[in-house]
């Protein structure tokens, strides 16, 4: 018995895992100065943190609405592909700030990343990252719509806070 | 009945939460909040592949489950975390720690007897020394981010 079973044939799945951790990491740490380093940590785990909490709760459980990879087991493949939330979250927030995405617009926003979320689950889908039992994609569209609003407020939150509570340089460091 | 008592338990765990003062910074409280659930939710899923440790199938057990497991076990660790903030001497940090072990393991004991939870035999150990590993982790997550959220922001 494996305690994180590797897996047995390194194809689609684990290739499409392998080549989005690749560009996500190869176009987000260029791009990693914009924020605060805290903000950005925190960003990068609300990402990470949710998408843990839904595999595990709905995915890993007896609910068991979706399988992902090889088997309805917890692999190292799933381990990894939970780090692909990281830039996608990151993207979403900055992206966010670059185009100054304000009023009426913040709308059509996150309704373009939903469904490029969906877009790149069904990628996914079509690679066997995730084999669906009871899930469907239209539920992925709802629950990226909410959780991206989510980290919208998270992030604003966050930077609201970061204002509020930012150190004063220090005087020596000037010199 | 399951259920109620738990989302009694889960809400006197968030107005404890939200209602107690804090020596941590918000950023801080994420931080770890993420940290732990990162650690205790990979962990027990390989405890799972191994067939240690199971949960309920029954649908009201599995939310008790869900919301323990985010908020309360979150909770109590931030609490664990802010003592240990607190308290001076190495001794009493290292005592505070292995309380705050021992409880999540009897926490965890509480779940079975509830029903929310399977172990098997061998899993009294394993639950201590996974719990102990989550709980070091988590302070050298805290201690780091702590390190870095230093230069940015005022902690308290």
């Amino acid at each position: 018995m494996n305690f994180l079973p590797l897996p047995e044939r390194f194809d689609a799945n684990e290739w499409f895992i392998v080549a989005g951790l690749v560009c996500g990491y190869a176009v987000m740490i260029p791009l990693r100065k914009r924020f605060p380093v805290t903000v950005f940590i925190l960003t990068l785990f609300y990402g990470m943190t949710t998408a843990k909490l839904m595999d595990a709760t709905i995915g890993f459980t007896s609910l068991n609405f979706y399988d992902i990879n090889d088997s309805p087991k917890y692999e190292a493949m799933d381990a990894l592909l939970h780090f692909l939330y990281l830039p996608f979250a990151y993207f979403f927030v900055y992206l966010y700030d670059r185009w100054n995405v304000r009023g009426i617009y913040v709308l059509p926003y996150l309704i373009a990343y939903s469904l490029l979320g969906v877009g790149l689950e069904e990628l996914g889908n079509l690679a066997k990252v995730f084999t669906y039992q009871k899930w469907r994609l239209v539920y992925s569209f709802t629950l990226y719509l909410y959780l991206q609003s989510l980290l919208l407020l998270y992030f604003k939150w966050l930077m609201k806070h970061y204002r509020r509570t930012k150190a004063e340089p220090d005087p020596s460091s000037k010199i | 009945m399951v259920l109620s008592v738990s989302l009694i338990v889960v809400l006197a765990f968030l107005i404890l939460l939200a209602t107690a003062p804090k020596n941590m910074h918000l950023f801080e409280l994420l931080f770890n909040g993420m940290t732990l659930n990162f650690f205790h939710v990979s962990q027990f899923s390989m405890f799972n592949n191994l067939k240690l440790i199971s949960v309920s199938g029954h649908l009201d057990k599995l939310i008790s489950f869900v919301c323990i497991r985010y908020v309360v076990f979150t909770a109590f660790v931030l609490f664990y975390l802010q003592l240990y903030l607190a308290l001076r001497s190495g001794l009493a940090k290292s005592a505070l720690t292995l309380a705050c072990v021992a409880l999540l393991v009897l926490a965890q004991y509480a779940l079975q007897w509830a029903g929310i939870l399977y172990f098997s035999s061998q899993t009294g150990l394993w639950s201590t020394a996974a719990w102990l590993a989550i709980v070091l982790l988590t302070l050298a997550g805290m201690k780091l981010f702590r390190h870095l959220a230093r230069k940015e922001v005022k902690l308290p």
